[in-house]
């Protein structure tokens, strides 16, 4: 029974945070046809802003994390700026961004190492509150950790669905040459798309900063199990992404319970190459679609 | 009549391949052309180019007496050029009325886009039933009515329309003929091209026949124009026939 | 080929080979020469890594584990068998050759971008397997103590290392004439043809699968002896050859040099080795220059220093091709 809650209490978690990442790397996907390999650097980063907030700038935690995240929105644009844009219309656009991307990985990486140095940092736990539901504990950030990341991105899929600029969004994914001939400018909804995704990305990284530690590599994990989230799900479709967060979450979670922490990840792996073979639209994707 | 819009020597193409070799074009205020002429003879890619959706080699355009060159797509709709492109099909996931919505709002029209809307549905009442649909669920001729209505929604005043017919069976040309006829007189211009010749000289006032990437004959639709002659210059298109 | 183009070809190779003989007689200092050795090794890697990427435009981001099973194959094999140690690094081209089946699995089904989730995954995949199996592998800790390879009584690592030098140039000769040799073949050809145009391609009867296999096993061949060398000359084996660290240099060396020409990412392997020796000491300094580099190149020069090369002569046909217009607008992606 302990077993079983423990398991559910990591799905919810894990789930939670790889949902944060792919639900930015999906909607970069969608619209930019590219794939941010910088996702997790700059989740990394995002972590590093909100701490320096917190322990250097002294700020109260809330607004610290939150002054993080929107300090990482400003990122977003220089990102999008010098990143995407000056490659994306060219000829092998997506393969320069990919590069650009890793470049801005190391640039990332390096920096932090060099703003904030080796030693390893940590977010304080998030709120005391703590919740017992038929054996499975959740407390403090694991507690935020799931609730905040389906709130969010529930209310990403909200404005996407009902407001102006998520209509123009949705366009922009489904027809780009003629989204163009209505009058929509792709340059704005590219910003638009990778501020939030950016967004997204440091509220796990704040998330994941105080679960765990806060250090340069710490983006690397989240980042692969996010690509795995996007071979399941199918990238491109927010709602694949959804259940494939919570079912690479559950696998990584029976996996580490049963086999260790040092096979679980091959497991996971081998499950989304198998899955990549067998449903190369991803594996939710028909299902998704008629729904 | 002053001109809307003037092309003038434009050259353009894809890669090594040149497409449009110094053509020239002119469209009135209140006026409809048409081109005429095979297909991959360059008609798209002049359409692509006014818009700016293709950047010309050379050549200059002009619209409304401003040169259009640095001018994004979105600048141009924004002061009525709007280009209906050929067999778009638009967005599958979005219903007719979030389409219709967000070419209002794209084109700066988002206050009064239900004004907008009244008027798409007046002229095409068949997407009033569909309103709620999704767009890829549309036969092909409402997929037409569509694209058209989302241009109507950008309240165009050069519309451009690239084979709005292009796949329709005669009864559906038929009923979307008469719409083009009821948008040719609310629009002040209309350049118009498509594959069925007596279409395109029953709804404008003036033709070009593109070959080769330039006009190598015009003329007044309204004239009694030869269609083996016209046939002959599709096949043939000796530059003799130019006028 | 015309008589003169044959002649010209044949003089070009010789003066290759000449420079490679000669270059350790010029720089006899042991940094120098280890240097030397590097560019040697980055060179055919980065090689072998770009028949995949530049030529073929497969997004392949497994280069480098490929690299790592050579790598590791070699040291399991000098230090747990009683094998030749030259044998070794052959071995290491086939186990890569063997891995490169593996990991080409997902591009049976998959196109552009997924096939760099897929690869990427896949070389995550390797250290994690290697970390797995540490009775094999020695974990985290590595292998160490992999012996020296020797020609008769005399190490490689004698006179400052001028045996490596040696094997690794000569291994860098191969490695750029295969790559000539395939560019100008008709597999090359058909590689071309497939990035540019596939629908067009197969239509006229190229498989893409085939010919991006047979490139994707070459590839991988040659990565896999380039790890092995690379196990012999530093012996020792640690999952740092999965690592950032090769995947971000060699991609710089191919960027910087030119994605898509043969002898760029030679070039390119000069600059970024003497470029990160010399910042040897700077730590995380070195890095961002490397990643500003990589990034500098991508916007002022996509096409690398090859591609500044061949603009610099101007002959009067190619400038009439440069100024043909381009197509400004991104081909829809489905």
């Amino acid at each position: 029974m302990s077993g079983i809650s423990a398991i559910l209490t990591s799905t919810l978690v894990l789930g939670g945070l790889y949902l944060l990442m792919a639900a930015g790397l999906t909607l970069i996907w969608s619209t930019l046809r590219v794939f941010n390999f910088g996702h997790g650097a700059l989740l990394m980063f995002g972590a590093y802003l909100s701490w320096t907030l917190l322990e250097r700038a002294g700020l109260p935690l809330l607004i610290a994390l939150v002054g993080g995240v929107l300090a990482m929105a400003l990122v977003g644009v220089v990102y999008e700026l010098l990143l995407v844009s000056p490659f994306i219309r060219r000829p092998n656009g997506d393969m320069l961004v990919m590069v650009a991307t890793l470049a801005a990985t190391m640039l990332l990486q390096s920096g932090a190492l060099l703003l904030w140095g080796p030693e390893i940092k940590q977010i304080p736990r998030l709120g005391s509150a703590r919740v017992e539901l038929g054996g499975a504990v959740a407390e403090g950030t694991q507690l935020v950790t799931i609730v905040l990341a389906p709130v969010l991105v529930g209310l990403l899929a909200l404005v996407l669905k009902r407001t102006g600029i998520g209509l123009t969004v949705r366009a922009l994914e489904q027809n780009r040459e003629h989204a163009q001939l209505l009058g929509i400018s792709p340059r704005r909804v590219y910003l638009f798309v990778v501020i939030v995704a950016i967004g997204l990305a440091a509220v796990a990284g704040v998330l994941l900063g105080s679960i765990r530690f806060i250090s340069p590599g710490m983006g690397d994990d989240p980042l692969l199990r996010a690509f795995v989230v996007l071979a399941f799900g199918g990238a491109g479709s927010l709602g694949g992404t959804i259940a494939g967060a919570y079912a690479i979450g559950l696998l990584e979670a029976v996996t580490t319970y049963y086999f260790g922490l040092s096979w679980s990840p091959v497991l996971v792996f081998l499950a989304m190459i198998v899955i990549m073979l067998a449903r190369p639209e991803g594996l939710l994707r028909s299902q998704v679609r008629s729904a | 009549m002053s001109d809307l819009l003037t092309v003038t020597d434009l050259s353009a193409g894809y890669g090594h391949s040149t497409v449009l070799r110094g053509i020239s074009l002119l469209v009135g205020e209140t006026e409809a052309v048409g081109l005429l002429g095979p297909n991959g003879h360059g008609k798209t890619t002049l359409l692509r180019c006014v818009s700016n959706l293709h950047r010309a080699a050379s050549g200059t355009i002009s619209y409304a007496g401003r040169d259009t060159r640095g001018d994004s797509p979105r600048a141009l709709v924004r002061r009525g050029l709007v280009h209906i492109p050929q067999g778009s099909r638009l967005f599958p996931h979005l219903t007719v009325e979030e389409a219709l919505r967000l070419s209002a709002a794209a084109s700066g029209h988002a206050a009064n886009w239900r004004e907008g809307l009244e008027h798409v549905f007046s002229v095409f009442p068949r997407l009033k039933e569909r309103r709620g649909q999704l767009t890829g669920t549309l036969s092909g001729g409402e997929r037409q009515m569509a694209s058209l209505g989302m241009g109507l929604m950008a309240r165009p005043t050069l519309l451009i329309l690239d084979e709005p017919t292009l796949g329709l069976s005669p009864k559906v040309k038929h009923e979307l003929s008469e719409c083009i006829m009821r948008i040719r007189a609310e629009v002040a211009s209309i350049i118009l091209v498509d594959g069925d010749m007596d279409l395109v000289l029953a709804l404008t006032d003036r033709y070009h026949v593109v070959l080769h990437g330039d006009i190598v004959h015009s003329g007044a639709s309204d004239a009694s124009v030869g269609r083996e002659e016209m046939m002959s210059l599709f096949l043939g298109g000796s530059a003799d026939e130019r006028h | 080929m015309s008589a003169m183009g044959n002649a010209r070809a044949w003089s070009g190779w010789t003066l290759y080979a000449i420079v490679l003989f000669v270059l350790p007689m010029v720089f006899t200092d042991p940094h120098t020469r280890l240097l030397l050795i590097l560019i040697t090794m980055y060179g055919m890697l980065a090689q072998g890594w770009n028949l995949t990427l530049g030529f073929a435009g497969i997004f392949n981001f497994a280069q480098i584990a490929f690299f790592g099973v050579g790598a590791y194959t070699t040291g399991i094999l000098a230090t747990r068998t009683g094998i030749d140690p030259w044998l070794a690094l052959p071995i290491s081209g086939v186990s890569a050759v063997l891995a490169s089946l593996v990991a080409f699995l997902p591009v049976l089904r998959l196109r552009g971008i997924y096939v760099g989730l897929a690869t990427y995954v896949f070389s995550q995949l390797c250290i994690y397997l290697v970390l797995g199996q540490a009775g094999l592998t020695g974990g985290s800790n590595g292998i160490v103590g992999i012996p020296r390879l020797t020609l008769g009584e005399t190490s490689l690592r004698a006179d400052g290392r001028v045996g490596y030098y040696y094997l690794g140039a000569a291994l860098l000769f191969a490695a750029t004439l295969l790559v000539r040799l395939i560019t100008r073949s008709t597999l090359g050809l058909s590689l071309l043809a497939i990035r540019d145009n596939e629908a067009l391609a197969t239509s006229r009867g190229v498989s893409r699968v085939r010919q991006h296999l047979i490139v994707f096993m070459i590839g991988a061949a040659v990565a896999g002896v380039a790890g092995g060398f690379n196990a012999f000359l530093n012996g020792v084996v640690s999952t740092d050859v999965f690592g950032f660290g090769y995947l971000t240099l060699l991609l710089s060396m191919i960027f910087l040099g030119g994605s898509g020409s043969v002898y760029g990412p030679i070039a390119g392997a000069v600059v970024v080795t003497v470029v990160a020796d010399a910042l040897q000491d700077a730590g995380a300094w070195r890095d961002i220059a490397i990643a500003m580099l990589i990034l500098v190149v991508l916007w002022v020069a996509p096409k690398g220093l090859a591609g500044l090369a061949r603009s610099l002569p101007v002959p009067p046909l190619r400038r009439a091709g440069a100024a043909a217009p381009t197509p400004t607008t991104v081909k829809e992606k489905r």
